[in-house]
């Protein structure tokens, strides 16, 4: 017959052996964040989302993670829908997080910025900016 | 009655302390954050830390008499296949009233279901369907129920990425909603529908795909959320009475995890009068596990 003190005190050890496993999971878990990351989403982007600049020479975007060149695309469109830029896009050979294309001599007006970025893991990502040429 | 509803505002403000599977959830350019109160519509492999502090209305005949609840909670999804993903969750509970002793242990072992039904990148549109249950008895007799509930739920979430540019602002907004009958094993117990809405307003998602206005960091990573996550007894004496909590809050997300704080705010007089508060921290175990524990089995 066990009394009430043996649950108590076995209440106890298995609250703290689950506190433990719980500071132990969440160490392991910040442990990892070091490790190959997923999902990539824009760290830096220029010309930036909504703004209003002269004529770029290019659009770069890099990234929180590495992407697999091969998958990611960037396309720019003007306010009509046709795509401007004849050539493909670039990922940076020495990082693989900067992907970039070369734009020509655009005219005033807005441009659509569309982008495709598949982390080296195969996760996909998406976006899609605006901006201006004044 | 004031007994049903009183352990109704105690069981769902507990119930609020103890998420049931959080996803990484991505449709178009959204990334629908994992919620605190109110289950996102995603699927993913995930770990959620919670605690929680609130005061509610003590199940006595004392009127306005209230228990101090703490609660911490685990709660870990893993995915079977890229839309389908098991969670199993658990929660400790202390409560504290005046004139009593003090109540504490683990509650009932939560379980849980989903299957993402549908995703439309171009509208920012998910569909989700699942269970979450709790296994009656599972947990200590202090705190946890005798019967099991079982919760069939429909999870959606709407991104307003889609709007026309001349409502630029309003594109970082999001809604998510749950609506969801709990069932309990225990025919003397009320059903309740349990339904949760959430307001978010992404800055990520306004730097990086509508107007950067140069926030810096960290609050260019936040996302202010209003939450309401609410339970309508469907059933016994109770039958129409609604408690729950309005919670205010904000997340931050970096690339593999998510801070969150809230508050929460009783929804009316049944469910309590003083505010509570939820602090979470949650891990995306595809984002940093992507090759191991952190991809679908199958």
């Amino acid at each position: 017959m066990r009394n009430a003190s043996f649950y108590l005190s076995t209440r106890a050890v298995f609250l703290r052996s689950f506190l433990r496993l719980l500071t132990v999971v969440g160490a392991l878990c910040v442990g990892g964040i070091g490790q190959a990351w997923a999902h990539a989403q824009p760290d830096t982007q220029s010309p930036l989302a909504g703004e209003i600049v002269s004529a770029p020479s290019e659009v770069k975007i890099t990234y929180n993670e590495a992407l697999e060149p091969a998958f990611s695309s960037l396309i720019v469109s003007d306010a009509k829908g046709k795509q401007v830029n004849s050539a493909k896009a670039e990922v940076d050979a020495t990082t693989h997080k900067t992907m970039r294309v070369p734009l020509p001599a655009l005219g005033a007006g807005k441009y659509q910025v569309k982008w495709v970025a598949v982390a080296d893991d195969g996760h996909r990502t998406q976006g899609s900016f605006n901006f201006t040429v004044k | 009655m004031r007994n049903v509803l009183t352990r109704a505002a105690l069981g769902l403000a507990i119930a609020s302390l103890t998420p049931l599977g959080h996803a990484h959830a991505i449709a178009g350019n959204r990334i629908f954050p994992a919620t605190m109160a109110v289950d996102d519509p995603g699927v993913g492999d995930e770990l959620d830390f919670q605690f929680g502090h609130i005061r509610t209305p003590n199940d006595d005949d004392n009127p306005g008499s209230s228990a101090s609840v703490n609660s911490w909670s685990t709660n870990y999804a893993k995915t079977i296949t890229p839309n389908l993903a098991l969670s199993i969750g658990t929660n400790y509970s202390n409560q504290r009233s005046t004139g009593n002793p003090t109540v504490k242990g683990f509650d009932n072992l939560g379980l849980g279901i989903k299957y993402m039904m549908y995703v439309n990148p171009v509208h920012e549109f998910m569909l989700s369907v699942g269970v979450d249950s709790e296994i009656g008895g599972s947990g200590s007799k202090a705190i946890g129920s005798s019967y099991s509930t079982y919760t069939p739920t429909i999870y959606a979430g709407k991104g307003f990425g889609d709007l026309p540019d001349t409502l630029n602002w309003l594109r970082p907004f999001a809604v998510t909603a749950t609506l969801g009958q709990q069932y309990a094993s225990d025919r003397s117990v009320p059903n309740a529908l349990n339904w949760g809405v959430t307001l978010q307003y992404s800055l990520p998602y306004l730097q990086s795909f509508v107007k950067n206005i140069g926030l810096p960091k960290p609050i260019s990573n936040m996302i202010p959320v209003v939450e309401l996550a609410m339970s309508t007894c469907t059933s016994g004496s109770c039958s129409g009475q609604t408690t729950g909590t309005i919670n205010p809050g904000v997340l931050w997300e970096s690339r593999a995890m998510q801070i969150g704080l809230e508050a929460q705010i009783p929804a009316n007089r049944a469910s309590g009068h003083s505010i509570g508060v939820l602090l979470q921290t949650h891990f995306f175990f595809d984002d940093i596990f992507p090759h191991s524990i952190g991809k679908p089995i199958f």
